[in-house]
């Protein structure tokens, strides 16, 4: 088992390594010169800016050289500054993480408690009006474009009826009130971008849910369970969904990285100072040191949730456990 | 039906304890297209740096609406050698927001920063190459020397706010303090930047000139058009451009036109197509094909239907609200049988009966080169594809991401290439059709080459003289309406909105922020129920 766990990490490691690698290299490849703060329409920088650019951040030694010295600051997670405004990237990231990873969380806390006591519906109602009913609504949420719907919410919801604001995080001034007026000017502000991150999932993690559940309620234990004369809702509960735990698992794995990942298009809309916005503005000015900070935060969580799945399945299926045949 | 956007306010004042002590006094509510990366505009010189540089802080000379030069910093100042020597006369008495006293000193930092490559300053630095030295005669005189004349050498004063050398003391120039919180000499002062969210500024009661009509102005980053448009609907924005459709919208409503007023304002903006006559291809060397170009599109019909009369068709670089701009020269009109005239004189028929047109077995098919991401652009190409295919003329459509787009640009790699141009308040058009500026060494995309144009724009960028100067660009423009380098679809005006209690706003050319004392005469009037 440590002998897994070691090989494990090596791969994660590695992987880390590769796409950090790719990155690097794939960015440097490409044209087009980090912004300097230029106005889009306007000629590019002259020769001995673009120069002393190269020199302050090293851009005129070997990419090899380049790299390792890149890694080896990051190893130390330093991960140098902005080209654009000359801040640690570190810094710019941290700034904005939270307003990630508030979005995110409160997505995914509803996209679970929603979807899964639907999905579990589904399952123990098959092919019922409900069953139907929830599969038709989810399909068409899911068929409807986030773009669209938030433009439709700021029309209707913010601009006519003035129930959320429009867009941005805070209200004006909010900075001077107490802190759980704050936190409620968050959540105000946070409800049509959560919804909007949200609604297009649920139909995917309900249906994720009615399927497993419905393997689940197939299999011999929950059949005995039955037979045992326990009711509907306990089997349901206890027996179905303790047994599909670690298909769940392996979906949060999957969805961890989803935390950090901000979307472009609904940050941009509501204004919402996230990172989908810092990555989207970095990749358009060619601020290679933000450009590889977000990815090796993404690729972090991206690695991290694999292996956490991997060792959870490890510990909850003992096959695994032995050595030789572990992959 | 804003009664519930209230409670809820309330609600959260409530909450909060007290409201906040400023909320008594009257905000301008302004947005920025985007967060911007500095506040210091010698190195940072995007457009939404600009605006909080020169609130905060001051420029020697500035535009008026008009784009005449007004004193801003420097009350007066002396020109001499055609540009080769500016003494600049400051204003007496000024102080930085700290209290320190603003002096001659300042402006020679800050030129020494624009000139040192380290800056990057690489938006500013072309205008002050020629710079070769400088001097502090006295606390309120500085004078300036170039080692050629240059037409420009006191208005280019007008895009650099002064920076004060005790703030940068001691500080790297890119990494400083004051580049996010900055202190000026300006109408306003700097109160509080929260990252992502608001940037405020608050009137300055000690300011040297016009006394600011609004207090204090929060500006919000909102990135996305539509949401700015839905802000000012919402009442959250006091102005913000509006698309066509918008105006329409607005215009339907009574509701909404209650609430907000459309105006027009001009600007030096122009869509243009630049031919390639550097000779990698055979279509676009012959003028007269550039102008069957021209003549193929319906740049009428393009201003009437897709910008819905906002904006005007072009004839050059030089825009009507410039002092140089050539009102007698009229565009080509849309006339495709000229077109199909012009082509066939050139050569190019169709031959093989492909219903293609070519010439010594080359079919006259070419690709355009274009950013992605302008609707209006796309629809104003669209147009010509189309009108071109009713000319046996096959013209694909290539769209890129924009730093890609501008590798192309730059390195002369395309056929022919569509973009629009922030245009200057000045008619120097050296960099833009000289022949030494073509292909990868400067912006005259096109590769033009006229050894007349070539004479004048050298010459008139050497002359203070406006009306000698203006005979020359007089000229300039002649030739390029008869060669047509480069295709002028649309002078593109800017569409207004904003709200009522917003007074005061003259447009200029240059933005709605552009202009001085502009902002400064703002108001803002008590909102009636």
């Amino acid at each position: 088992m440590i002998a897994y766990l070691f090989r494990r990490l090596l791969v994660a490691g590695s992987t880390l390594v590769g796409i950090t690698l790719v990155t690097f290299v794939v960015l440097h490849l490409t044209p087009g010169e980090p912004a300097l703060g230029l106005d889009v329409e306007t000629r590019g920088p002259d020769p001995a800016t673009i120069q002393a650019l190269r020199t302050r951040y090293g851009l005129d030694r070997p990419l090899a050289v380049q790299y390792l010295d890149w890694a080896g600051r990051v190893a130390r997670l330093d991960f140098g500054r902005s080209m654009v405004d000359h801040r640690p990237v570190r810094t710019r990231i941290l700034e904005r993480l939270p307003r990630t990873l508030a979005l995110n969380l409160a997505a995914l806390g509803i996209i679970f408690t929603v979807a899964i006591p639907l999905g579990a519906l589904s399952a123990a109602r098959r092919d019922s009006a409900i069953d139907r009913a929830a599969g038709f609504t989810l399909s068409t949420l899911y068929a409807l474009p986030s773009f669209w719907v938030a433009l439709l919410l700021q029309a209707g919801l913010a601009v006519g009826l003035g129930w959320f604001p429009l867009a941005g995080p805070a209200s004006e001034g909010a900075a001077a009130w107490n802190l759980p007026a704050r936190w409620l000017d968050g959540l105000w502000h946070m409800a049509l971008p959560v919804f909007c991150l949200s609604y297009g999932s649920l139909a995917f993690v309900a249906r994720f849910a009615r399927a497993n559940l419905l393997e689940a309620l197939a299999s011999e234990s929950v059949r005995s369970a039955r037979s045992r004369g326990l009711g509907p809702g306990r089997v349901l509960w206890r027996h179905a969904l303790g047994q599909s735990w670690i298909p769940f698992l392996t979906l949060a794995g999957l969805l961890l990285p989803t935390l950090v990942s901000g979307s472009v298009l609904i940050e941009r809309i509501f204004a919402w100072p996230g990172l989908g916005a810092l990555l989207y503005e970095s990749l358009f000015t060619r601020d290679y040191p933000t450009i590889l900070g977000l990815t090796v935060l993404s690729a972090t969580l991206v690695v991290a949730g694999t292996l956490i799945t991997d060792i959870l399945y490890l510990l909850a299926d003992p096959r695994l456990r032995r050595p030789a045949r572990a992959s | 039906m804003k009664g519930h956007a209230a409670i809820a306010v309330t609600l959260m004042a409530a909450l909060a304890g007290c409201g906040t002590p400023e909320s008594g006094t009257p905000t301008l509510r302004a947005y920025l297209s985007s967060e911007p990366a500095s506040l210091n505009a010698v190195t940072q010189g995007d457009f939404n740096t600009e605006i909080i540089a020169k609130l905060v802080g001051d420029t020697l000379v500035d535009f008026d609406a008009r784009l005449n030069i007004v004193p801003r910093l420097a009350d007066s100042w002396d020109v001499e050698g055609d540009g080769r020597r500016v003494v600049f006369h400051l204003h007496p008495g000024v102080n930085w927001h700290d209290g320190v006293p603003f002096t001659a000193d300042d402006v020679a930092f800050t030129l020494e920063k624009v000139l040192d490559p380290a800056s990057l300053a690489a938006g500013k630095r072309p205008y002050f190459e020629t710079v070769t030295g400088w001097q502090v005669l006295d606390d309120n005189t500085v004078e300036i020397s170039r080692n050629e004349p240059y037409a420009r050498a006191v208005e280019v004063w007008a895009m650099l706010p002064i920076l004060a050398r005790h703030v940068y003391a001691g500080q790297d120039f890119l990494e400083a303090a004051a580049n996010r919180s900055p202190v000026g000499t300006g109408p306003y002062r700097f109160v509080e930047w929260q990252a992502g969210s608001s940037l405020e500024l608050a009137a300055n009661p000690d300011y040297f000139g016009p006394r600011p009509g609004i207090p204090r102005i929060i500006f919000r980053p909102l990135p996305d058009p539509a949401t700015r448009v839905a802000a000012l609907l919402a009442g959250d924005l006091d102005f913000t451009s509006l698309r066509p459709v918008d105006r329409e919208r607005i215009q339907a409503d009574p509701d909404l036109s209650r609430r907000v007023r459309i105006t027009q304002v001009e600007r030096l903006f122009v869509w243009y197509i630049a031919w390639n006559q550097d000779g990698s291809n055979p279509f676009f060397t012959d003028p007269r094909v550039r102008r069957a170009m021209t003549q193929a599109l319906d740049r009428e019909g393009f201003v009437r239907d897709v910008l819905q009369g906002a904006g005007q068709v072009a004839t050059s670089l030089v825009h009507p609200a410039m002092w140089s701009f050539r009102a007698d020269i009229e565009p080509w009109p849309f006339d495709r049988r000229a077109a199909a005239g012009l082509l066939d004189a050139a050569g190019w028929e169709d031959h093989d009966g492909d219903g293609l047109r070519d010439r010594n077995g080359t079919p006259f098919s070419f690709t355009l080169l274009m950013p992605v991401g302008n609707q209006e652009l796309i629809r104003a190409m669209t147009l010509l594809q189309e009108s071109l295919r009713t000319l046996g003329v096959e013209m694909a459509i290539h769209k890129l991401e924009y730093n890609l787009y501008r590798a192309d640009r730059d390195a002369g790699r395309f056929a022919a290439m569509a973009g629009g141009w922030v245009l200057d308040t000045d008619p120097d058009c050296y960099d833009f059709w000289h022949s030494s500026q073509a292909r990868g060494s400067g912006i005259n995309y096109a590769s033009y080459k006229d050894a007349e144009v070539d004479t004048l724009c050298a010459e008139a960028r050497r002359l203070v003289d406006r009306d000698e100067r203006a005979a020359m660009y007089g000229r300039v423009q002649e030739i390029i309406h008869r060669d047509q380098p480069n295709t002028f679809l649309a002078y593109r005006d800017t569409l207004l909105g904003l709200s009522r209690r917003l007074q005061g706003v003259e447009g200029s050319p240059r933005s709605v922020w552009g202009s001085y004392p502009g902002p400064l005469n703002w108001r803002l009037e008590a909102e009636t129920p």
